[in-house]
């Protein structure tokens, strides 16, 4: 599959947003600082290869988007206090969907793909196999060390 | 005596914060608390809160339609939508009859955020 380079361009114009709304959801939901330490990059491919995920399904008429948050380890999903397990799923599903929703205030996002309406985030365990599509990823560090990895893909709908 | 509040919302995180903040901060009685569009027209028809919060993006019935129905059968009902949800949404349940709306992130540790959230909360009563 050939992905079509206008997203990518697309994407490249929103550079700046991705990190900065996931700096303020970290200290929305976890209380505490995040910082971006590598600078986040585009990809053909959303990557899967961590053991927590939370995938959250956008769109609208004309593209298809999904929002993937990844934890290395248990200790980086945990930041976020809980009583348990299903609780810090859900925790972390609502940071998904507000990433979202901070997304579509933005206008150099919604300028360029419009206003997207959010599905019901949902978790996987292990790896995840994502179809291609140009996908802005990175990492927000917390002054605490963990590392919150979060993607966003998006490609024309197929019709 | 206290006011009264329902809770709805698909993330029980959140509504453990939204409770709390009605509890602690704004000395409400929570009557109930749900997780869908269903759940808050029922507990709604229950009893009949001071305000109900809702939350748009919900399974089985989201929070507009469910504002929609209790709106047609309460229309005095205060409906504060509490919501990640931008663009036309705002004005859309504006429009609709809901009574004040609050954007996430819940930002409860800031102070400023605190205190426009009271501040929605006192216009939806002085309206």
């Amino acid at each position: 599959m050939i992905l079509d380079n206008e997203i990518k361009e697309k994407l490249e114009q929103c550079d700046e947003i991705f990190p900065a709304i996931g700096i303020e959801c970290v200290e929305a939901f976890a209380g505490v600082k995040g910082r971006v330490v590598e600078p986040w990059v585009i990809l053909e491919r959303l990557p899967g290869n961590n053991p927590h995920n939370i995938m959250l399904g956008t769109g609208n008429n004309l593209y298809q988007a999904i929002l993937a948050i990844s934890f290395k380890s248990d200790a980086d999903m945990g930041l976020i206090a809980s009583s348990c397990f299903e609780e810090l799923i859900d925790a972390w599903g609502e940071f998904a969907n507000t990433y979202c929703g901070m997304l579509m205030d933005k206008s150099e996002f919604t300028g360029n793909f419009g206003y997207l309406t959010q599905s019901i985030p949902q978790y996987s365990s292990g790896d995840v196999f994502y179809s291609k599509a140009w996908a802005f990823c990175g990492t927000i560090v917390t002054t605490d060390d963990h590392e919150i990895n979060i993607g966003f893909a998006i490609r024309k709908l197929l019709v | 005596m206290s006011k009264t509040v329902v809770v709805v919302d698909d993330s029980k995180f959140l509504i453990k914060q939204i409770v709390d903040f009605f509890e602690k901060q704004l000395e409400f009685q929570v009557l109930g608390t749900g997780n869908d569009g269903n759940e808050a027209i029922e507990l709604y028809t229950k009893f009949k809160p001071d305000l109900i919060t809702l939350d748009i993006t919900m399974p089985n019935k989201d929070g507009m339609d469910a504002m929609k129905e209790i709106i047609k059968d309460f229309p005095d009902a205060n409906i504060l939508m509490i919501s990640a949800v931008r663009g036309s949404a705002m004005l859309e349940c504006m429009s609709a009859g809901a009574k004040g709306y609050v954007e996430k992130p819940l930002k409860f540790a800031d102070s400023e955020f605190v205190n426009d959230f009271k501040e929605t909360v006192s216009e939806i009563f002085n309206q």
